[in-house]
């Protein structure tokens, strides 16, 4: 499976040849508010680029637009200018049906809040992103809720699932699906320690078929991070080894 | 309880664990509790696990559409009334007089000369008066000769199920099973007929036999009724029965076609007067006009309920779909197209008024059966039971409270930022 017409196309798998050059490569981009007062601006001028399988980290002090960069890259917000290309594939300028489709295909998601659906089963919710799951789903929503040690709430509901437990099954959900990209905001925010370190070797499992991209302020989970890139005032100030984090 | 594929050291790295556990599962899938899964995106989904949401906007469609059918149906009970306890009229048509003893004889030989006319049975008529859902009735009774009786009886459909005859200059009655019902007698039992409506009406007769099977009607003996009503009351009236049942129709085509056009027939305007030519279709006709501004006060109730109903089922979906914002915004974000998530709401939202309708309509069935079957009946009232017309006019229920609730909630699906949603929450 190859791209066509420079649109990914669906079955596209990072093991096949065609999928050789998958990389995230954001190109100028930018993101502004404007109101009669000021325009405001979210993303400035950011260029950089994420391969498959990489485990890239964004960092910065809070409203330096991290989370807006995270946004622009997954494709959920529209930039103001500038291009985000997957390979050849250009999806800033997509339609919206398109980035829809091309998001529900290849990008997986865990946002800040854990937000999960109040009448469904934890194991349920895992499932949300599958249209029609199966028995093999479900059996890998399983594991994955078993790795990430909350399998005994499977049958549970959110409301009987502490904070910490929320934020194990949302990261279950974000990686059920296998996605070729994986967004992540904030995961260990709200973990202790121990399970914060459990969160992040499951979400690094991602990089064994796709890539990770983490926005945090914790520097101490990016330790592995293939690459950190660090925002201030939604500019893109540096980027570096994860080395320089505890140097 | 289940537990780890690989017995992880503090210091172990998870990666190494998932490492180790990939290649398990390659050699054998691990096995956990069953655990109980209903499809996620499915709209019954929502509405099984949300029963104490879908209830409120259910039980105001249910209630609306009953109140509506339930309506309509007490409305058609009336007509139902009418032409029960009319429905001789049905098998025959009465030829009389109002304010004359009788019909003049050169109209009589005239009517008693057409072709459709099998038998005319004389009789005088008084009326009684029996209890329906919407109050006091007054219907006919008939006097007749005795060898009429059982011709008349045969006509309207009935047999005489029990007693006998009613004797000649003897206060005595039969009728059938459901006007002695009416009245809560039996046979041997005496019924006292006379009110304030019709004081002329003869004492006390005594209940010695009951019809049943056709058409709802009394008689008694001719001689009797001669005897006992005032002088000024007595009248004769004139039981028009057709060869066949078939041939009613023709028959009082003619009967019509001699009064209407009673110059052509040699007759002047004061011989036809006062006289009168009860049919079936004259009785409902009459009806009709008399209640049509019931209907179309009906109409008004129904569109004042439909609107209340269904401007609130707008509001109840606006704030349940405000409160599923998070969930839509979260699908969105997954990448689940704008259609798909209208397309679940729009079952989620027709199923619901499909079923209220339905179980509305159930209801109002099953509530007017069971009120006929155990109280109306066993009383010799009548009420009518759920039909066409009172489906009808349920309909606008579950289409305008559907559209209402979908547009207010399809308006909000197509205008949201999913990720101004998330970040909200």
């Amino acid at each position: 499976m190859s791209l066509q017409n420079g649109h990914l196309a669906p079955d596209t798998t990072l093991d096949s040849p065609a999928a050789a050059g998958m990389a995230l490569q954001a190109q100028g981009l930018t993101l502004t508010y404007v109101t009669p007062r000021a325009t405001t601006y979210a993303v400035r001028e950011v260029t950089l680029s994420i391969n498959e399988r990489d485990f890239a980290g964004i960092v910065g002090p809070s409203g330096s637009g991290k989370s807006s960069l995270l946004y622009l890259l997954a494709g959920l917000k529209t930039a103001t200018s500038g291009t985000v290309f997957l390979g050849d594939f250009d999806y800033s300028h997509a339609s919206a049906t398109e980035r829809l489709d091309f998001r529900r295909q290849h990008f997986g998601f865990v946002f800040q809040q854990p937000f999960l659906v109040p009448y469904l089963n934890v194991l349920e919710n895992v499932l949300v992103p599958i249209e029609n799951p199966d028995t093999t789903h479900k059996q890998r929503a399983l594991e994955l809720l078993d790795r990430l040690g909350v399998v005994d709430l499977a049958p549970k509901f959110p409301n009987e699932c502490s904070g910490g437990e929320r934020v194990r099954v949302a990261t279950a959900r974000g990686i059920v699906h296998r996605p070729t990209y994986l967004f992540v905001d904030e995961p260990t925010a709200s973990l202790d320690t121990a399970t914060g370190a459990r969160v992040m070797k499951t979400l690094q499992s991602q990089c064994d078929h796709g890539a990770l991209i983490v926005v945090t302020h914790d520097l101490e989970i990016l330790d592995e991070a293939d690459m950190v890139f660090r925002m201030r005032d939604g500019a893109l100030v540096e980027s570096f080894q994860p080395q320089r984090l505890t140097a | 309880m289940s537990t780890p594929l690989l017995t992880k050291s503090p210091d172990s790295s998870l990666s190494t664990t998932v490492s180790s556990a990939s290649v398990a599962d390659e050699v054998a899938p691990r096995e956990f509790p069953a655990v109980k899964t209903l499809p996620p995106l499915s709209a019954l989904t929502y509405y099984r696990r949300n029963a104490t949401r879908t209830l409120p906007v259910g039980g105001a469609i249910v209630i609306s559409v009953f109140l509506i059918a339930a309506i309509v149906t007490l409305l058609n009970s009336v007509n139902e009334t009418i032409t029960t306890n009319y429905g001789f009229v049905r098998r025959l048509s009465v030829l009389t007089t109002q304010l004359e003893k009788d019909v003049p004889p050169p109209v009589l030989k005239k009517i008693k000369a057409v072709p459709h006319l099998g038998r005319v049975i004389p009789a005088v008529p008084y009326f009684i008066t029996l209890r329906t859902v919407f109050g006091e009735m007054p219907v006919p009774l008939y006097g007749v000769d005795e060898d009429a009786m059982p011709v008349l009886t045969q006509v309207s459909g009935n047999h005489l199920v029990a007693g006998q005859w009613p004797r000649p200059n003897q206060p005595e009655i039969v009728m059938s099973r459901n006007w002695a019902n009416n009245f809560g007698k039996h046979v041997g039992e005496w019924v006292d007929f006379k009110n304030d409506r019709f004081p002329s009406i003869p004492d006390k007769q005594k209940i010695v036999g009951i019809l049943d099977g056709g058409e709802d009607l009394a008689i008694t003996e001719r001689s009797y009724l001669e005897l006992e009503l005032p002088e000024p009351v007595v009248r004769t009236s004139y039981l028009m029965i057709p060869p066949t049942h078939k041939e009613l129709p023709a028959l009082n085509s003619e009967v019509n076609d001699i009064l209407t056009n009673y110059k052509q027939n040699g007759f002047t305007e004061k011989q036809i007067r006062f006289i009168k030519f009860y049919t079936f279709d004259r009785l409902v006709q009459e009806f009709s006009n008399s209640i049509r501004f019931l209907y179309k006060f009906l109409a008004m109730a129904d569109g004042l309920v439909i609107g209340a109903v269904a401007l609130m089922s707008g509001f109840l979906a606006n704030i349940y779909f405000e409160q599923r914002l998070g969930e839509f915004g979260l699908l969105s974000a997954f990448g689940f197209r704008r259609e798909r998530l209208a397309k679940r709401l729009v079952v989620e939202i027709g199923s619901l008024v499909v079923i209220g309708w339905m179980f509305g309509l159930t209801l109002t069935w099953a509530v007017f059966h069971l009120l006929d079957i155990y109280y109306m009946s066993p009383q010799g009232l009548t009420l009518a039971r759920l039909d066409h017309l009172a489906i009808f006019y349920t309909l606008p229920t579950p289409l305008i409270v559907g559209v209402a609730s979908l547009a207010t909630v399809l308006f909000r699906l197509y205008r949201f930022d999913p990720i101004e949603i998330m970040e909200r929450r």
